[in-house]
């Protein structure tokens, strides 16, 4: 919380690097027959803003709660900047956690909450009342010490959370769904407050949430999670952009996954691959052998201009959505009966088409990608 | 049967029964109150005349005040230890992961359904082995067994009230496991815990069966001895004494009622 103000020589050293280096190895938690989460190993660098996504019941929790050591692994190890920390109970640890329902204790004030951690701490009281006052002073809540929980709002009571699980400058912030009870606009502002809050503390974060658009924004790196495994880790842009298998390029976006039979390589990492029901593609045979093609909507040309395109097809407008600027066609290929989806932004003075007229549709070969997995339906 | 008069006709019916039911559940009790005040010297009703003079001869008498004194002598702390108990056994039982934890939640709560005089037959022996018949520490062991499922009933009522993300939270700021029952559950539960102690309290007050088997002359308690008193002397002392009890006994419930109506306010973002 403080690491500009006040800091001696010495711990400016330290300030340099305010993050943990995380690194699990093979961590597994079974509950009896229930497996939540199978083997992992993840390194998470210092400073880094680390997402995980995933739908509900794929692990995310388990491995945040293993991680503040609520949890205990059924094996594997955790370590941080080197020491494994398996055996140390959650309070020694020293890592701040956000929870969904900030579980703000409802039977102290506001600056009681924030000094808690450092009351655990042996704190002083002077400095303590200090760096809580800087703590608020952080949150912009100056003035809101004196009020319970239950006086704020819901995007006060998140800051307040934010700086009671900072307040002790820990070197790991853990963050489950923390924005997940706010509505859709303050969360996005609470989404840059905690990026930019992160930013000046250089603290680690592993941050689980629901919502791919907040860990695209938000994350350096962010993993995919189904059934207790990290489907894939990455950039948001080489999740989106290269995904290695039909989950993970229809978790992100709305990718077209449409399913293939065949593939014969050619030059230069492309294949061709023949769709189920008709109908040949050149694509990138990204991750070797494919079932699957996932094309991104923004990468799909419709009217006239398919023509260019290398794959073109006939198709059929089923539906044309328009959203702030930007519209969103539903076609469904001539011959195999494939649906694809289509998006682009609009001008004023363009003309949208209409459900149920007939259209051309293509995409260039380097914006299809032969993947893994066989598609939905 | 959508006819409006009817409905209302019906509603009424049940208020004037829910009403019969509480005065049928009340007056009884209350009846005791004219009595005490009689000038009669043997318990009538209804009393012919006013007068002060029994619970004048209450306050005078050693027997009452040695008893009073034996109730609370074994009261407070019957139900000091049934709270630290049932404390401890609502935490394991709710908080903790025990195997088998209904079961054992059942006989946590069994002494409260088993009718009191298996207890009281079954101890009886036990403590005449143990030569702990009659003393304090036997009629005090009684009731605590017996308390304990009060105090547990309303602690896991108030455990289960918040999910344990708190705890959980605390845990990871740094409180270990003593401080973060010291800080954050006992604040939390600390309405249920009072309302148990009350309850327990209350409870060895009025108790009169295993006072009987339990205690002897010395250290018997109120209740069994207005149970000795009806047997031979009617005289409307008993009834003063009674109406006593019975305003310390709800002024205590009173207490209670406050109490688990100020922790009935549900803390913000309770369960997820
Ligand atoms: N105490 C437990 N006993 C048995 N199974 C459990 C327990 N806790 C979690 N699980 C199971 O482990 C799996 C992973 O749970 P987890 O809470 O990590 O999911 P999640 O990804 O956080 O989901 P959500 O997005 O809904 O919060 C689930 O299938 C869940 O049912
Ligand atoms: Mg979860």
């Amino acid at each position: 919380m403080n690491v500009h103000a006040d800091l001696t020589p010495d711990h400016k050293v330290i300030a340099e690097k305010r993050g943990a280096l995380v690194e699990f190895g093979g961590v597994t938690k079974t509950y009896g027959p229930v497996t939540a989460l199978r083997p992992t190993s993840l390194r998470i660098e210092a400073g880094e803003f680390f997402a995980i996504i995933g739908p509900s019941g794929s692990g995310k929790s388990t491995l945040l709660g293993i991680t503040a050591g609520f949890i205990v692994p059924s094996a594997g190890m955790i370590r941080i900047d080197g020491a494994d920390i398996v055996a140390v109970p959650p309070y020694s640890r020293n890592f701040g956690m956000v929870f969904q329902n900030y579980a703000l204790f409802p039977h102290m004030t506001v600056a009681e909450n924030i000094g808690f951690p450092l009351r655990m701490r042996g704190v002083a009281k002077a400095e303590k009342a200090e760096r809580v006052a800087r703590a608020l002073a952080m949150v912009r809540l100056e003035g809101l010490g004196d009020r319970r929980p239950s006086e704020l709002s819901g995007g006060q009571q998140q800051r307040v959370a934010l700086a009671r699980a900072a307040v002790y400058d820990p070197l790991l912030l853990l963050m489950d769904e923390p924005l997940g009870a706010l509505d859709k606009n303050l969360r996005e502002e609470m989404q840059e407050e905690i990026k930019k809050f992160q930013k000046a503390l250089g603290v680690t974060v592993i941050y689980v949430t629901h919502d791919q658009q907040e860990a695209a924004a938000m994350a350096d790196r962010l993993a995919i999670m189904r059934n207790g495994r990290l489907e894939q880790i990455g950039s948001p842009r080489e999740l989106y952009e290269r995904p290695q298998n039909v989950f993970v390029a229809g978790f992100l976006g709305e990718a077209s996954i449409l399913p293939v039979t065949k593939t014969s390589p050619l030059a230069g990492g492309f294949a061709v691959a023949e769709l189920a029901g008709g109908g040949n593609v050149e694509a990138v045979a990204s991750t070797g052998v494919g079932e699957a093609l996932c094309i991104r909507p923004e990468c799909i040309v419709v009217g006239p201009d398919a023509e260019q395109t290398d794959n073109v097809f006939a198709a059929q407008v089923e539906e044309a959505v328009y959203a702030n600027g930007s519209v969103r066609y539903r076609l469904r290929l001539d011959g195999s009966g494939h649906v694809v989806n289509a998006r682009f932004s609009t001008r004023p003075d363009l003309v949208l088409m209409q459900p149920g007229q007939r259209t051309k549709v293509g995409w260039a070969r380097r914006d299809g990608l032969l993947i893994e997995g066989r598609p939905e339906t | 049967m959508t006819d409006p008069r009817l409905w209302r006709i019906l509603s009424y019916g049940i208020l004037a029964f829910a009403v019969l039911v509480l005065i049928y559940l009340v007056l009884p009790t209350l009846v005791i109150v004219p009595l005490s005040f009689s000038s009669e010297t043997f318990l009538s009703f209804p009393p012919p005349g006013f007068s002060l003079q029994w619970y004048d001869a209450f306050a005078q008498s050693l027997d009452y005040r040695i008893a009073i004194l034996n109730s609370v002598k074994i009261g407070l702390p019957a139900a000091l230890f049934a709270t630290v108990f049932g404390t401890l056994a609502a935490l394991a039982l709710v908080r903790g992961h025990l195997p088998g934890r209904r079961l054992l939640s059942a006989l946590m709560i069994a002494p409260l359904i088993l009718p009191q005089i298996v207890l009281a037959i079954g101890l009886f022996p036990i403590m005449v082995k143990l030569g702990i018949i009659g003393s304090y520490a036997g009629i005090l062991l009684g009731h605590t067994v017996l308390a304990m499922p009060l105090v547990f009933i309303t602690v896991a009522a108030a455990l289960k009230s918040y999910a344990p993300t708190y705890e959980l939270a605390a845990m990871t700021l740094g409180a270990n496991r003593w401080n973060t029952f010291r800080f954050v559950t006992l604040p939390m539960i600390k309405p249920g815990v009072i309302v148990g102690f009350i309850f327990a309290f209350a409870f060895s007050f009025d108790e009169l069966i295993l006072a009987i088997f339990l205690t002897n002359p010395a250290t018997r308690t109120v209740p069994r001895l207005l149970w000795e008193h009806l047997n031979y002397q009617m005289t409307p002392v008993i009834a003063a004494a009674t109406v006593v009890l019975l305003v310390i006994t709800l002024s205590m419930l009173a207490i209670a009622a406050v109490y688990a109506r100020t922790g009935a306010r549900k803390p913000s973002g309770a369960a997820s």
